[in-house]
């Protein structure tokens, strides 16, 4: 018989009252590293003031879905502003990128619009508008003073106008073609550097199709009213852009579309549509004119005409830039020419004005014309266009016959030559005129016409004694006298007269007696004794009267 | 010698031939009027608004003072004894003016005197009279318009003498002449009518 003999294991084995430990320990690793894994990002945004901030109250909402809170609302370090810590979501942290915008929400009633009156009840709220995503998480923002018109991601086209003064444009107002809202002013702040107001527009798509290189931005704000010799002119836009104002945009008459633009593109904003049409082109380039004749008449805006045709304007006299290349020096060092130094003028001209597309493109094909153009004779001439006040003008026209010359380059713009011509070039050829009247014998030819004077006053006196003649003065007298006699007689001889009568009586006796002689000499030639003896003819026949 | 003639021989001569150029038998010459019937009282003329007399054109033979008597075909005779009292184209033409006007009742004056729009013209080409007792008239006339047309007319009569004799036949003729003018004046009526 065999006894079982136990088995007997060396070794240490777990006690399983540690399982429920080790599995609270899993389980609260597990929660932490979930926990940190999930826990949204803690981002700072900072504000003007903390109006409608609250810690632990105020929420972040996206599309009205809450995504954060803020967990903290503290003034910065410099005291200018509020900081507010906010607890994203983590869910969203994909959005948080460096064109995220965040701006509180609360009520508003304006003219414009009506916003935000569910915050009468619920309480400011930040809005946050998600950014492209690209880039690294961003933590630091700054809240937007205003509530953005337009949503970052909206399809569209966003620009940039310059106006002259502030007008009354303003932030929302309408951007309008023809009559249609197609976008909206989102901001409008003044330029100090070019002391202008520039304007943010966005133009929503799909009519940013509509915007190209050569459409032009108005004031449609208000009323216009023009009154010209065709009468009133009345122009307003719609309802809301005469109460609020408004922006509206299109080709000017007579321009061709232009390039596709890129967005932050700066269009000028004009005071009305007619300014529109005044300067309806945007390209063009600068060219400078020097002159050496007289430029009174000649003033900033004056026109540059190809044969009449309008290219462009005057934009100034370049004495800063003349003082700058060292006229003042030349003189000083006595190299100044006969003429003097000729004074740049800087012109601007505008392809669009020659029917070409009002693009950029089209400024580099009329540079190319000038270049090519000047060593065929194109010239520039200083005009009058107004003998009365003087105004001048510049042309320019070709002239076959004018000094080889190429397109220079002065002061960084390309120079087209200058001759004289009109008045000037008049001028010229009245001083050659006087010129030769100056070299002509002048004191001969008086001299010689003195003497033909003094003959001819001889004869005009001897003219004058003939005419105070007796004779002479009654020559008239009788000269009527004779030709009235003449008509008297012409009377006499008029059928009706008297004489008439009786010649014309005498003439028929006449005719009747040459009848009788050639009877006679019938006679006499039939019968020769006749005259001495009877003739004896036969009877005349005698008619006899039928039966 | 004396050759001359003596002065009582020429006186002889001259009386000789005297007495024989006076012993012819003496001349018995007839004178025709061509005039129209005296009118019935004095009166005013007026032109007339209507018609005008352009003008009388008489063949060259007729225009003589003999009358014309045809002795045989194509040749004639004018009459030494029997003659018209004065030339015949002026008598022609005066006797068809008051005859015309007498016809159309209206007072038709030469074409120079009048602004009358209807304007006839007259060619007497033949007007004798005949051996064997007729008188013949071949006349031609026309009339113009304002617008320069012209409508032409023909005559060609004969009338038979009454009697024997020049006498005869200038009557006959006168009569001829009045048938033409009333002709002329029915023409011109005519004419005015179509216008």
């Amino acid at each position: 018989m065999t006894t079982a003999q136990p088995e007997l294991k060396q070794g240490r084995s777990l006690n399983p009252i540690w399982i429920i430990p080790l599995l609270a320990l899993a389980l609260g690793v597990y929660m932490v590293v979930h926990s940190f894994m999930t826990e949204g990002p803690e981002i700072t945004i900072a504000f003007e003031n903390a109006s409608g901030l609250s810690a632990g109250k105020t929420k972040v909402r996206y599309r009205n879905v809450e995504v954060g809170l803020v967990t903290d609302v503290k003034l910065t370090e410099d005291f200018q502003g509020v900081e507010a810590t906010v607890k994203m979501d983590y869910h969203v942290r994909d959005l948080l990128s460096a064109d995220t915008r965040f701006w509180v929400v609360t009520a508003q009633v304006g003219l414009g619009n009506v916003s935000g009156l569910d915050t009468l009840l619920s309480g400011a709220y930040i809005r946050m508008s998600p950014g492209t995503g690209d880039g690294p998480l961003q933590k630091q923002f700054t809240a937007l003073p205003k509530p953005p018109l337009t949503p970052a991601d909206a399809p569209g086209l966003r620009l940039q106008l310059l106006g002259n003064r502030a007008g009354s444009v303003s932030t929302g107002d309408a951007i309008i073609y023809k009559g249609y809202r197609v976008g909206r002013v989102e901001s409008a702040e003044f330029d100090i550097e070019q002391e202008r107001m520039r304007y943010e527009v966005f133009i929503d798509a799909p009519f940013d199709e509509l915007v190209d290189s050569s459409v032009r931005f108005w004031n449609t704000s208000g009323i216009s009213l023009t009154a010209s010799a065709e009468g009133l002119n009345v122009r307003t836009g719609s309802l809301d852009t005469v109460l609020l104002g408004g922006v509206a945009f299109g080709h000017p008459d007579g321009v061709l579309e232009g390039d596709d633009v890129e967005p932050g593109t700066e269009f000028q904003l004009y005071e009305s549509y007619e300014a529109t049409q005044q300067n309806p082109f945007v390209n063009g380039s600068y060219y400078v004119v020097r002159f050496t004749q007289n430029l009174k008449g000649l003033v900033p805006g004056a026109p540059v005409e190809y044969r009449g045709i309008p290219m462009g304007r005057v934009e100034r006299i370049m004495l800063n830039e003349l003082i700058a290349e060292g006229m003042l020096a030349d003189r000083m060092a006595g190299e100044v020419t006969a003429e003097g130094e000729p004074i740049p003028v800087l012109i601007y001209m505008e392809p669009g004005r020659m029917s070409l597309p009002d693009t950029a493109s089209s400024v580099g094909l009329l540079q190319q014309v000038v270049q090519t153009g000047v060593p065929n004779g194109l010239r520039a001439t200083l005009e009058t266009g107004n003998l009365l006040t003087g105004a001048k003008y510049i042309g320019l026209d070709y002239y076959p016959d004018a000094d080889a010359a190429q397109a220079g380059e002065w002061g960084g713009y390309i120079e087209i030559p200058s001759i004289g011509g009109g008045v000037e070039q008049i001028m010229v050829k009245v001083n050659a005129i006087l010129d030769q009247v100056n070299r002509a014998p002048i004191e001969e030819t008086i001299a010689n016409a003195n003497a033909a004077i003094a003959d001819l006053d001889e004869v005009l006196q001897g003219l004058g004694e003939l005419l105070n003649d007796e004779g002479m003065q009654a020559l008239p007298a009788n000269l009527d006298a004779t030709i009235r006699e003449l008509q008297k007689t012409l009377e006499g001889l008029s059928p009706g007269s008297e004489l008439y009568r009786n010649l014309n009586a005498s003439m028929r006796q006449l005719n009747r007696t040459l009848a009788n002689m050639e009877s006679l000499t019938r006679t006499l030639s039939n019968q020769p004794n006749a005259a001495i003896m009877p003739a004896k003819l036969p009877p005349d026949p005698e008619p006899e009267a039928p039966q | 010698m004396n050759t001359g003639i003596q002065p009582v021989k020429l006186a002889t001569i001259a009386l000789g031939l005297l007495l024989v150029a006076c012993s012819g038998t003496p001349v018995d010459n007839h004178y025709y009027l061509l005039r129209s019937e005296l009118p019935e009282q004095s009166r005013g003329l007026t032109p007339s608004s209507r018609f005008a007399m352009g003008g009388v054109n008489v063949a060259p033979y007729i225009d003589q003072a003999g009358l014309i008597l045809e002795v045989s075909p194509g040749q004639v005779r004018p009459a030494r004894h029997h003659q018209w009292a004065e030339p015949m184209a002026g008598a022609l033409n005066n006797f068809l003016m008051v005859e015309v006007s007498r016809a159309v009742r209206e007072d038709v004056f030469p074409e120079a005197a009048s602004d009358a729009p209807l304007v006839y013209s007259v060619r007497i080409d033949q007007l004798h009279g005949t051996l064997d007792g007729d008188a013949l008239l071949v006349a031609y006339w026309w009339i113009r318009g304002n617008n320069q047309e012209l409508v032409s007319y023909q005559f060609t009569e004969t009338r038979a003498l009454a009697r024997d004799g020049y006498a005869a036949l200038a009557d006959a003729q006168k009569a001829l002449l009045l048938e033409l003018a009333r002709r002329i004046g029915e023409s011109l009526l005519e004419a005015d009518g179509a216008g």
